[in-house]
């Protein structure tokens, strides 16, 4: 770009152009010394201008004391400030003493303004209540100057009332309760503040807080002809700290009652600490970007003492969105009065999880605070605490309940895990968070088993979404124990925490325990509440995903089944149960190798969720995501790859790059464009995938692992094999110590292990390790014949390699008679066999033998 | 721009000389004038403790009292000063006591009596009259065009666009004189706040 005008920099130093504009300039300045200096200079004298701004105001026109306002005698001079000053002054007619306001001719641009100003005054005029101070008149100095005469006070503004008298939290508290009747008055009357600070409420001599100047602050106003900010002298700093972002963001028509609101906000801040929300030194522009997108501080982290719930009370009040605030000042209001007593206050109650999910989202790179977590279990405790008194003999009804109980739930345990619980170097991590709210639970609910019991399900519930199993157990059978002893063992309450207890102790069972654990629970499930209901349905889907993650997928596969076959009875039918039955079954599949009969599925779950949750919803995604890996398994990658990156894109999105669900995503898409020959783009997000992956998963995660495997192939095919090699001996190890040697995935990653050390042709090292995948495949390995003979044809070729030609020609003998068995003389894999066994004899100089497999193999093949 | 220090004004000042205690009244004068009328006196009632702070620095500086390594010379004319607009109130509150006095008037003694208060509005008062010398000082030696934009942009508070229709410039030189204007001001203050504590 060529060098800003002196009017541009000006304006990049205030911070009033746009984002697009100020990085193009400092890129810019990067280049050009001459503009940096000037950019220097003007910041040096802007910051001059405010560190002189009373000296400035002071030579303003207008302050003179001699002014001659018609009707009044000044005294004396008892104020300064931004708009101009104010005097003690008698008025004549009434021989009382007055304060007279005199405003600066330069605070109006325009005539207009001046009018409207006017205009506001009499308005403002109207107001009378007790914690207001009066106008009763207004009008023009003999120079033509505005004026406006009102009550004098006697007493200090706020800031300073507070620094004299030591008053408690709650004398404050009720102080500002006062301010805010006084503002609410103002409201009803149609009359905003627009510019509360400290130092426009005044104390009087008997502590009662005294508001003044209503309606006639335009601290920030933009100028019609090019959109800037424009401010009035003494408007610099010092005030834009009680400005909401809306009145600092270009649309002046967007400050409403709850602009104010914000004003009270930062006010009350301040009564409670002394101090303000933001860190407000430093030039206009980082001030504003402050006040604009940076998270307020939390009173209590300046004064431990102070109660959370005030937290609440002043973070619901600095919202940056207007409808995200209290909706207005006797709202805000009636949360301190109730404060006060000990009632509970909508900060904490209402604001839902709508705040929380905001919050969450802002925090989603692991900034979490305790204070957070345990809002969020609060919320989640009184919403299904409703929801549980309720007789649910309406099943309707008792639907709708249960799946908003099911979304708070779910959205709690999602915006916890997406906390990066496992990342290194946080100061905090959820889990841990997690730990110090379960460790007080027995404590503090104490006398109310119930509400703990609630309490330990939703900590057991956030654990079990992180898959922390073992913390999830223990919770799970405290809340099952107390449930047990309210409601007795039967209750469906107690059945719940059962099952929640023995679906987290089957993940950290050995296999056949957990499979008993989980069968049994699904029996007494079925005798006690019946096939149908939701907890029995819940137990069958967890069983059938434990039988899928070992590999039984049929099983799986038919569990899933029972489970729609039930969901379709319900009278009426839950469709989101359903919905969620089918992705199950769509997914198992898949997971089967039958993208065929999976895509219908998934797509109808696809288009139900995008029509009823919204395209970009979480569930909608989950489904995109593995609809695009079925298109991607059916071979259509093109319609696969847009899919992979439009919920990529929509998840790093939402939910940041760092969060599981932005894993699963960069997984499947490297997958996609793997099978698309586009080996290093795969490759890169893949090993993106990983390295994100890391911090989002337990280390025992198989989802993870197989992502490890699959960078660990791609690697390979680039003949990166070093790399390969050291991603898959990691994912193997972590498979072999968490799921035992023995799992499907762990020989799979051992297989992958020795066909990368045969591509390196380390052939004795590979030999070694293909011995260890025949000794450790277990009988209950999916497909273990077919599996063993590649097993055995890959050590073979080693052995063959380096010349052990005997072991080599039993190995491919035992692979061939496995396959002929199983798969007939002439399918391909055994037609592999017998080209080994041919190669083999050839070699050792045995002519009969190598003519007879040729022989075999001009039978043709049947593939 | 040669401005003259403090120390060489004080010296003069020992040597009773006419034409340093003008320049001594020219430098010192404004500020506790400033500085009283801001504690609630009226102009002559001001003006009245200015001559006797002044004069009674004078007389104790000549008999040795004042010693530079003691603190600023601000602070002691901030000590006598404070006397002597407090006898002033005294004398006034003395004579409206008489005539049954009037509202208002603690919020005045609280300001007088409180030293923090009194401290910062002397200290205010200083640097209105630095500002105010040095802003003549930099209009003396700019343009007039240029000063008379700097002054309607930033004093007045008008947009740049009328500022620059007013004196039939465009935008940019509007800016251009404004920050002439402010760098030279920040560099005469500079050195008017150096001389002062020379």
């Amino acid at each position: 770009m060529t060098c800003p005008d002196l009017e541009e920099i000006e304006r990049f130093v205030r911070g009033e152009i746009d984002d697009a504009a100020a990085e193009s300039l400092a890129t810019h300045l990067e280049r050009c010394p001459e503009c940096a200096s000037l950019v220097e200079e003007v910041r040096s004298n802007e910051l001059f201008q405010s560190d002189w701004q009373r000296a400035w105001a002071g030579t303003s026109p207008g302050s003179a004391v001699d002014a001659r306002i018609p009707g009044y005698r000044l005294e004396r001079e008892v104020h300064r400030g931004g708009q101009g000053a104010v005097f003690a002054a008698h008025q004549e007619s009434t021989n009382r003493l007055v304060a007279v306001k005199l405003l600066h001719q330069g605070a109006f641009a325009t005539a207009q303004q001046r009018r409207r100003f006017e205009r506001e005054i009499d308005l403002s005029a109207s107001l009378d209540h007790p914690n207001i101070v009066t106008i009763f008149d207004s009008g023009r100095t003999e120079t033509g100057e505005l004026f406006f005469a009102m009550e004098l006070v006697d007493g200090a503004p706020l800031h300073e009332h507070l620094a004299e008298h030591s008053l408690t939290v709650d004398e404050r508290l009720r102080l500002f309760s006062s301010i805010c009747a006084a503002v609410h008055h103002a409201h009803q009357r149609g009359i905003l503040h627009r510019d509360l600070k400290p130092g426009n409420i005044l104390v009087d001599r008997d502590g009662q807080p005294r508001v003044v100047d209503f309606g006639l602050a335009k601290p920030l106003e933009v100028s019609a002809a090019d959109g800037s900010l424009e401010t009035i002298p003494g408007m610099f700093v010092g005030t834009l700290a009680y400005a909401s972002p809306e009145q600092l963001q270009e649309e002046s028509g967007g400050v409403d009652v709850r602009s104010d609101v914000y004003g009270l906000g930062v006010i009350l801040f301040q009564i409670l600490t002394g101090d303000l929300p933001y860190d407000t030194t430093g030039a206009l522009v980082n001030v504003a970007l402050k006040i604009l997108q940076g998270e307020p501080t939390r009173p209590s982290s300046i004064d431990p003492g102070l109660d959370v719930e005030l937290d609440a009370i002043v973070a619901k009040a600095l919202e940056k969105r207007p409808r995200d605030r209290y909706q207005s000042v006797a709202e805000l209001r009636t949360d301190v009065e109730s404060h006060l007593r000990g009632d509970p206050v909508l900060a904490r109650s209402d604001s839902g999880w709508y705040v929380l999910r905001k919050r969450f989202r802002r925090h989603r790179l692991g900034i979490t605070t305790a204070a957070v977590v345990f809002l969020s279990l609060v919320v989640a405790t009184v919403v299904s605490g409703v929801f549980w008194h309720r007789s649910a003999t309406d099943r309707d009804n008792a639907i709708r309940e249960r799946n908003s109980l099911r979304e708070v739930r779910d959205f709690q345990v999602r915006m916890i895990a997406m906390a990066n619980p496992y990342a290194e170097g946080r100061t905090v991590t959820v889990a841990e968070l997690l730990d110090s709210a379960g460790r007080d639970l027995a404590g503090e609910y104490q006398d109310q088993p119930e509400l703990r019991a609630e309490l330990e399900m939703t900590v057991a519930d956030s654990y079990a979404g992180l898959k922390l199993h073992h913390q999830a157990e223990a919770h799970y059978s405290a809340a099952w124990e107390l449930f047990r002893e309210q409601r007795g063992e039967h209750d469906p309450v107690t059945l719940e925490a059962g099952l929640g207890r023995a679906t987290a102790m089957a993940a950290t069972r050995p296999v056949e325990e957990a499979e008993r654990l989980l069968v049994e629970e699904v029996e007494l499930l079925r005798e006690q509440l019946g096939a149908g209901h939701d907890h029995t349905q819940n137990a069958v889907s967890a069983l059938a995903h434990f039988r899928e993650n070992q590999g039984r997928l049929e099983e799986a596969e038919e569990l899933f089944r029972q489970v729609i076959e039930l969901d379709r009875e319900g009278e009426p039918v839950d469709r989101e149960a359903l919905i969620a039955s089918l992705q199950n079954l769509g997914g198992c599949l898949l997971t089967q190798g039958h993208p065929e009969k999976a895509e219908p599925i998934l797509r109808e779950v696809f288009e139900w969720r995008e029509q009823h949750k919204g395209p970009e919803h979480s569930t909608t995604l989950t489904t995109a995501n593995i609809l695009g890996q079925t298109w991607f398994y059916l071979g259509r990658l093109d319609e696969a790859e847009e899919i992979l990156r439009h919920t990529l894109e929509a998840r790093r999105r939402i939910f940041g790059d760092e969060s599981w669900v932005t894993c699963r995503s960069l997984n499947a898409l490297g997958l996609c464009l793997l099978e698309s020959d586009e080996v290093e783009e795969a490759c890169g997000i893949l090993q993106e995938a990983v390295r994100f992956g890391r911090d989002v998963h337990p280390p025992h995660d198989f989802e993870h692992l197989r992502v490890e495997r699959t960078l660990g192939g791609a690697l390979w095919q680039l003949g990166r094999l070093d790399e390969a090699l050291e991603v898959l001996e990691g994912a193997h190890a972590a498979l072999e110590e968490h799921h035992g040697a023995g799992h499907p995935d762990a020989i799979a990653t051992l297989l992958g292990i020795s066909c990368v050390l045969q591509a390196g042709h380390q052939f004795d090292s590979a030999a070694t390790v293909f011995k260890s995948v025949l000794s450790v495949c277990p009988d209950s390995h999916p497909d273990r014949e077919s599996f063993l003979a590649q097993a055995r044809l890959y050590r073979g070729f080693c052995l063959l390699q380096i010349d052990r030609l005997d072991e080599a020609e039993e190995l491919f003998l035992e692979a061939f008679e496995a396959l002929e068995a199983e798969l007939g003389p002439t399918h391909q894999r055994t037609r592999i066999a017998i080209e080994a066994l041919v190669g083999v004899y050839d070699r050792t100089g045995r002519p009969e033998e190598a003519d007879r497999y040729r022989g075999l193999l001009a039978g043709g093949s049947d593939d | 721009m040669d401005w003259v220090t403090t120390s060489l004004l004080l010296e003069q000042l020992h040597r009773v000389d006419q034409e340093a205690w003008g320049g001594f009244v020219a430098r010192f004068r404004e500020p506790v004038v400033r500085f009283a009328r801001k504690l609630g006196l009226t102009e002559e009632e001001a003006e009245d403790a200015a001559q006797e702070t002044l004069l009674s620095f004078a007389r104790s500086y000549r008999e040795g009292q004042y010693d530079r390594a003691q603190g600023r010379l601000s602070s002691w004319l901030f000590g006598i000063a404070r006397h002597r607009v407090l006898d002033v109130a005294r004398r006034r509150r003395s004579k409206e006591e008489n005539v049954g006095g009037m509202s208002g008037e603690s919020s005045f003694w609280s300001r007088v009596g409180d030293e923090r208060q009194a401290s910062e509005a002397f200290e205010e008062s200083w640097r209105e009259t630095v500002f105010e010398t040095c802003l003549a000082q930099v209009r003396k030696e700019v343009k007039e065009a240029t000063f008379s934009a700097f002054e309607l942009l930033t004093m007045k508070q008008l947009p740049p666009q009328e500022v620059a229709e007013q004196l039939g410039l465009s935008r940019n030189p509007v800016f251009i004189a404004k920050h002439r204007v402010i760098s030279r001001l920040r560099e005469r203050i500079q050195e008017y706040e150096e001389v002062n504590s020379a």
